[in-house]
């Protein structure tokens, strides 16, 4: 087979299983997850390819470069094709349990495969335009999982959660127009090379970055999320925690580091790295001050998001060898909260099924009664705080060592005080799991259900923690070279 | 066939303080009694058998200990074993009332133990070991009774026995650091900084009690049961004057400095114990107020000796002081325990001797040891033999108060023995004390008694001359006249009643 | 013999340390899925994991003494690896963890017997084992914090065991506390790293080489690690989630005070100082006497409140804050004699310190004696355990021949070598006495005071004062404690691998 073929499959693979699913009705949990393991197989070979045969370039339809839909899979695109097929497949297998007394079952399937779609979609999606329709996509397949959970409220944030996407990708919009406006083309390796440091190019870069920092909700565009997040179901949640933000942030990345790279100062860095900043005290501190697990959980993520930003300053003043670790540390923390977050929403979910509440104070004894739900919950907690082992710890160690090499200190001030933050709202929770209840009786809570949690809990800790060594070397292979 | 080899070995080097451990775990009751005086015999016959520079190395042990005797270590040896197996003896069938048998028997073997292990210590861990035992070990003998004063006495007892223990912890790190060795032997003449040699001197200056840290002696010696006292009299308090003689250099310019303070202090000690000692009226205490006097003399004769290292006159002075203030004391302090539970005349004439002895009338250990003392006093302290003189005034005094203490007790007691004790002597109780006094009567004459003369003797003639004044009924204006017509009235008074009382026989 | 041991190292190979972390952390592991109600085999598992790390530390042992290297590197990042390593400072750490470990575990199986949870008690107790082995192990700094944070996170759920509200309170406090540590710990790390690049544990130090223009650099960095360390070596005013960590069960204080957090602390204190900055050039640098005075005062400070406790853990706690600084001071003072005492203490005190608490857990459990006030007469209810305790305070007070003597005499010797002995002498006085104070009038009301009743005996007497499992636990270390200081000067002592310690310091 063809090796480029792999970038398709990973598309079309859930794409199929998502009409597959609309279709057969009855079987649609199987084909969800069976085509979510078989888009992660292909992740997987993607990535293979990627390391073996470089940077993959293809023009969908055989149309040339510029003018179709062109993919485009480097290094980094592929991780985040397995990052996302990973927790989808995580997702999808959790969800099999999840959703079988529920109606909302046979929406849920169509939705979800649509939803990784999108994602690896935008992953690798090779021009602009390519990429508006993949956020449009995720945007509203995105809202209408949340839309599932089906209570009121859920239902009011999966409106605003709507019209915020639509917002975020009006913005987006009105920047490639300009771009097109004044470059006659939408590929993003063309647009690159042509760009100039002028007024358009300026209000297209702010242009995008307010419409994504919308979506991935940055500090202090956060507003939507955690309603959104906290009241979607929980395989929902974590992928809209662990997924849709990160597409936002990677979209960032690719712009910042690629297509604007000459007009990325270190002042506009500093002033995103400050947003972040705040983003990560402002959110730690909310998620110490939540009532509800989910509703910490979603906090966690807008810090957590503060964070990556973080990583902008610092990769705008180092050079050389110390930058590619450092922007391999900054997507190592991405993967790692991905993974946590998805395994933390999923552990809630089974608390909330089991409690039927998810209010921490009322968490007593739970240690007892889901102790493999609750071992769950401190991984991800390890991995969210940045405790060793962990993906994030490493994240944080390279912003610490970026830090006190460029001597911006501050950022270190942050760090700690955010991780202070984070240690604080973890241990809350899990110092009221630890409570006595007299008599526990044994739920019966199914394999299927905290099996993917804990591996994907597993995976942020002690996977990356300690064997993500080949990372560096799978960004390495890296196309435009416009900065990355 | 076993001869040779008791010689050769070290052995009973090691277990002379090893024995008596061992036989701290020893349980049962109807033998464990008698371990007390059989777990000395190991360090007396080593003391007997052993010779001079016999030595042990153990270099494993603690920070490298050495065993070993030296002259010095042998005769405190066997002043100390020949004591502790007669007061082990005593304590077979003298078990303190009220208190645990099985208490008293191992921190009586605990004791034991720590203070041979210092005695033959050549090492300073070993001998802060021993030191330490032997300290805090003796707690449990002194706070035997489970009364209020007892127990007051014991914490009194402890709290100081630590403070001297980490001084001497203090100073005895501060010497090893100076001179770069834990051996003994590698303290003599080497210079040592002031501060070591001052620590040392404290932390040993308690056990000693030098005036200012005696707080501790007379307390303790006035609850602990007689044995005990008798060996915290005479052998315990020893280990601080052994102590000093091992840890500081003689001759060497700090210690000399500080030696001229001992002599001193020495001397107020001597006069402090007996001014004091007369206010009292238990008999133990004024005994103990006696030992810290006669402590005062001992620190007076190791402050000489510690300025001149090479003066074999003084050492043998200060060995035969130390000889016979140990065995002279142990046996009245044995005595009066057995007074008290007896209160028989018999046995106050024979502590009527032993305090003689004590102030060394001719032809005792206490005339043959101020006779060396004084015969060894160096040139320039001659001026201290007046100092001895009143010294022996005072002592003798001391001695006429506690004889008078005796007496008094045996008043307020009434005639009856069992009145107030529960128990009449045992047979070893008698037999140990028997033997101690036999042998503090006997032992001198192994030596060279020194010429009769009227200076040494007229201290203690002065002295019983004020006793017998002070002890004098009191007389009535008009002294010798009426004194006599009053004895004559006396006289016909007593007779006519006994005529009176007799009449009805008589007539018969 | 020897050539078993041969076979034997060849077939473990340079992985060894890598095995022995892994020993317990696998075990403990499984141990978490044991069903609650399988006693036998949890306990099977247990032991078997004890011996098995022992054996393996034995051989580790033998094989480092004949010149062997053990290493494992695993690189986890560009520019950032894991190093296990064994030299002859983590084999002391680790040989005493190691033994610590099998005689706790023996206990914790007799102390929990019938509460619930065992399986994740003992889940964590073999995590925490494995974390501070590694942390002893630890080849570099980097692999040093990691397993400083993990050890954090394995202990807490023992503090928190009881789930009463009390024990999640102190597990909280203890967290933010070391947390906090671990936190500033990192930063001065990563902050060290990028001045001085890798910062493999090297006998000597590694930064006397580096420009002047770092040295105040390297002084903030030192105060920054001082502190992250000192909250889990608990020097004052760091050191408040001890006395109230004491609400946990006794096997997890005497792990905790003995072998693993507060020795972590500590064991790092020494490990900064000597291998990573070298204690001459820390002395260059003029960090050494404020950490020395940080030391003393923690010292005294302990002491004195340890006096005014009547809640007899709460009072052998501040004993601990008080002799853990002792390594602390020992460290702070330059030259080799100090050093001696220092690393000797390490040893000691956990060997005197696991005997106290093991004591303190068999009066509680048996008797239900928690306070000091209510010990009146123990002694001759259980005489085997009140020895072992006695043993242990005079150990504390630095009695011959126990093993605090030992430490204690080094660390006179090795201030007097560096002229220092005008404060550390008071200090080593001041704090003798104050423990005599507070552990002496307990020994006095256990051996002479008569009994009143005990406040809750669960366990009677029968052949054995107390369970076996409890009983012997406490007198096998009290007898290590007084074997470690009689024949201190013997091969292989711990006083003997001070000095090798010592002697590869100041080459």
């Amino acid at each position: 087979m063809n090796e480029a073929a792999s970038v398709v499959w990973v598309i079309s693979l859930p794409l199929l299983g998502a009409l597959l699913a609309t279709v057969w009705r009855q079987y649609a949990a199987t084909i969800g997850w069976v085509s979510s393991a078989l888009t992660a197989g292909c992740a997987v070979w993607l990535l293979w390819v990627v390391q073996r045969a470089g940077v993959q370039e293809l023009a969908l339809g055989g149309w040339e470069i510029g003018l179709g839909i062109s993919l485009y899979a480097d290094g980094l695109a592929a991780v985040m094709v397995l990052m996302s097929s990973l927790v989808v497949l995580g997702c999808s297998v959790y969800a099999r349990h999840y959703f079988r007394a529920q109606r909302q079952h046979e929406l849920f399937w169509p939705l979800w495969l649509l939803l990784a779609t999108a994602l690896n979609a935008l992953f690798l999606a090779g021009d602009l335009f390519n990429v508006y329709v993949t956020l449009e996509l995720l945007g509203i397949s995105a809202s209408a999982l949340t839309a599932l959970g089906a209570k009121r409220a859920a239902l009011r944030a999966a409106l605003r959660y709507l019209v915020v996407g639509l917002l975020g990708s009006m913005l987006y919009l009105m920047a490639i127009t300009l771009l097109y406006a004044a470059y006659g083309t939408l590929n993003a390796v063309q647009i690159a090379e042509a760009l100039q440091v002028d007024p358009l190019g300026w209000a297209a870069l702010l242009l995008m970055l307010a419409g994504l920092a919308l979506k991935m909700a940055l500090f202090p565009l956060h507003f939507w999320l955690p309603p959104a997040h906290s009241n979607a179901p929980a395989p929902v949640s974590a992928a809209l925690s662990a997924l849709v933000v990160k597409a936002a942030f990677y979209l960032v990345v690719r712009l910042w580091f690629e297509v604007f790279a000459p007009l990325t100062t270190p002042l506009l860095a500093n002033a995103l790295g400050a947003l972040g900043a705040m983003a990560v005290l402002w959110g730690s501190w909310s998620a110490l001050r939540a009532e509800r697990l989910k509703l910490l959980a979603a906090y966690s993520s807008v810090a957590q998001l503060g964070y990556l930003v973080m990583f902008f300053p610092l990769l705008a003043v180092l050079e050389g060898e110390a930058r590619q670790w450092l922007f391999g540390a900054m997507v190592l923390f991405a993967l790692s909260h991905a993974f946590a977050k998805s395994a933390l929403f999923l552990a809630a979910g089974i608390l909330l099924q089991y409690a039927g509440h998810d209010r921490i104070r009322e968490l007593s004894g739970t240690t007892q009664a889901l102790p493999l739900t609750t071992f769950v919950i401190a991984l991800a907690g390890i991995a969210l705080v940045g405790l060793p082992p962990s993906g994030a710890f490493l994240g944080k160690w390279y912003l610490l060592d970026a830090a006190f090499k460029t001597g911006q200190w501050w950022w270190v001030l942050v760090l700690v005080a955010g991780s202070l933050l984070a240690t604080a709202y973890v241990f809350r929770l899990l110092g009221h799991a630890f409570g006595h209840l007299p008599a526990v009786k044994r739920p019966v809570v199914a394999a299927t259900q905290e099996i993917p949690a804990l591996a994907l809990a597993l995976l942020a800790t002690f996977g990356l923690g300690l064997g993500a060594m080949s990372l560096w070397s799978w960004l390495a292979h890296t196309g435009t070279g416009a900065g990355l | 066939m076993l001869q040779p080899v008791l010689l050769e070995l070290p052995f009973l080097l090691l277990l002379a303080p090893l024995l008596p451990l061992c036989f701290a775990l020893v349980g049962n009751d109807r033998i464990g009694q008698w371990l007390l005086p059989v777990a000395a015999l190991p360090a007396l016959v080593a003391a007997f058998v052993l010779p001079v520079g016999t030595s042990v190395a153990l270099p494993w042990v603690l920070l490298g200990a050495q065993w070993g005797l030296d002259a010095t270590g042998q005769v405190f040896l066997l002043v100390t074993a020949l004591l502790w197996l007669l007061a082990g003896l005593y304590s077979v069938s003298g078990t303190p009332a009220g208190a645990s048998w099985w208490r008293f028997r191992v921190f009586f073997l605990l004791t034991l133990s720590g203070n041979v292990l210092l005695v033959i210590a050549q090492d300073m861990g070993s001998f802060f070991l021993g030191f330490a035992l032997m300290g805090l070990a003796a707690y449990g003998l002194i706070a035997q009774q489970a009364s209020v004063t007892t127990r007051r006495a014991g914490r009194i007892y402890l709290i100081w026995t630590v403070l001297g223990e980490v001084l001497l912890f203090a100073g005895a790190v501060f010497t090893a650091g100076a001179i770069g060795s834990v051996y003994f032997s590698e303290v003599v003449g080497k210079e040592l900084p002031l501060a070591a040699v001052i620590l040392v001197t404290l932390g040993l200056g308690i056990k000693v009690a030098l005036p200012g840290l005696h707080v501790w002696l007379p307390i303790a010696h006035g609850a602990a049961p007689p044995a005990v006292s008798a060996l915290l009299s005479g052998v315990m308090v020893k280990a601080g004057i052994l102590g000093l003689l091992r840890f500081l250099p003689a001759g060497a310019a700090s210690t000399v400095w500080v030696a001229e303070w001992l002599v001193w202090l020495g001397l107020v000690g001597a006069f402090y114990g007996v001014v004091f000692g007369l206010r009292q009226t238990a008999p133990k205490v004024i005994l103990a107020y006696s030992t810290m006097s006669q402590l005062g003399v001992l620190t007076l004769l190791t402050g000489l000796g510690l300025q001149a290292p090479a003066d074999a006159a003084l050492a043998m002075a200060l060995l035969l002081y130390v000889a016979h203030h140990a065995w002279v004391k142990g046996a009245l302090f044995l005595g009066v325990g057995l007074f008290k539970q007896t209160l028989s005349w018999w046995l106050l004439g024979v502590l009527v001797v032993l305090a003689l002895v004590l102030i060394g009338v001719p032809l005792t250990s206490g005339a043959l040891a101020k006779g060396s003392v004084k015969a060894a006093l160096p040139a320039a302290w001659q001026h201290l033999a007046l100092g001895l003189w009143l010294s022996s005034l005072a002592t003798t005094l001391l001695m006429g108060r506690f004889v008078w203490s005796l007496w008094r007790y045996r008043r307020q007691h009434g005639g009856a023995a069992s009145h107030h004790t529960s128990t009449s002597p045992g047979l070893t109780q008698w037999l140990g004390w028997a033997i101690l006094v036999e042998w503090v009567l006997w032992w001198p004459f192994l030596f060279a008694l020194p010429v009769f003369k009227w200076w040494d003797v007229s201290p203690i003639l002065l002295g019983l001359g004020m006793v017998a004044l002070a002890l004098l009924p009191r007389i009535p204006a008009g002294d010798v006249p009426v004194l006599v017509a009053h004895t004559g009235y006396r006289g016909w008074h007593w007779v006519r009643q006994w005529r009176h009382k007799h009449r009805r026989f008589l007539s018969n | 013999m020897n050539e078993l041991l041969n076979v034997l190292t060849e077939a473990l190979g340079k992985n060894l340390p890598l095995w022995i972390v892994l020993s317990s952390f696998s075990v403990g592991l499984v141990i978490f899925f044991v069903q609650e109600s399988s006693h036998r085999l949890r306990t099977t598992l247990n032991l078997l994991a004890a011996v098995v790390k022992l054996a393996l530390v034995g051989v580790l042992l033998w094989g480092v003494y004949h010149g062997q290297v053990y290493e494992v590197r695993w690189v986890i990042a560009p520019n950032l690896e894991l190093l296990l390593h064994a030299d002859a400072l983590s084999m002391l750490f680790v040989t005493l963890s190691a033994l610590l470990w099998l005689v706790t575990t023996v206990y914790a199986i007799g102390y929990l017997e019938h509460s619930p949870h065992r399986s994740r008690f003992f889940g964590f107790f073999s995590l925490c084992v494995s974390a501070t082995v590694g942390l002893a192990l630890a080849g570099n700094l980097v692999t040093f914090v990691m397993f400083y944070e993990f050890l954090t996170l394995a202990t807490y759920p023992l503090v928190a065991h009881k789930g009463s509200d009390e024990a999640r309170k102190a597990a909280r406090l203890y967290l933010a506390y070391t947390f906090t540590g671990g936190l500033l710990l990192l930063v001065a790390v990563v902050w060290l790293k990028s001045i001085a690049g890798p910062l493999t544990f090297v006998q000597g130090g590694i930064l006397d080489t580096l420009p002047a223009e770092t040295h105040s650099a390297l002084r903030w960095i030192f105060l920054l690690m001082i502190v992250g360390l000192g909250v889990k070596a608990a020097l004052v005013p760091l050191h408040g989630w001890l006395p109230k960590a004491m609400v946990a069960p006794a096997p997890v204080s005497a792990l905790l005070h003995a072998v693993a957090v507060v020795k972590a602390g500590a064991f790092g204190i020494v490990r900064v100082v000597y291998d990573v900055y070298g204690v001459e050039f820390a002395d260059v640098l003029g960090v050494l006497v404020p950490l020395g005075i940080v030391a003393a005062f923690t010292i005294v400070y302990g002491s004195t409140l340890a006096l005014f406790q009547d809640e007899l853990k709460k009072r052998l706690a501040y004993s601990t804050v008080s002799q853990v600084s002792y390594i602390v001071l020992g460290t702070a003072i330059l030259g080799p004699l100090a050093t001696v005492g220092g690393i000797v203490h390490l040893v000691h005190q956990g060997l005197m310190k696991i005997t106290l608490f093991f004591a303190a857990g068999n009066y509680a459990e048996t008797l239900g004696i928690h306070r000091v006030s209510q010990m009146n007469g123990v002694g001759k209810r259980m005489p085997l355990t009140t020895l072992a305790f006695t043993l242990g305070a005079l150990g504390m007070i630095g009695i011959p021949p126990m093993a605090g003597f030992i430490s204690k005499w080094y660390l006179g010797l090795g201030a007097l070598e560096a002229g220092v002995l005008l404060w550390v002498m008071p200090v080593l006085i001041a704090s003798s006495l104050l423990n005599a104070a507070y552990f002496l009038p307990i020994l006095y009301r256990a051996w002479f005071l008569p009994a009143d009743s005990w406040p809750d005996e669960h366990i009677q007497a029968q052949r054995w004062e107390t369970h076996g499992m409890l009983l012997w636990p406490p007198v096998i270390t009290a007898s290590l404690a007084l074997l470690a200081g009689l024949f201190a000067s013997l091969p292989f002592s711990p006083l003997e691998w001070a000095q090798l310690i010592t002697a590869r310091e100041y080459k």
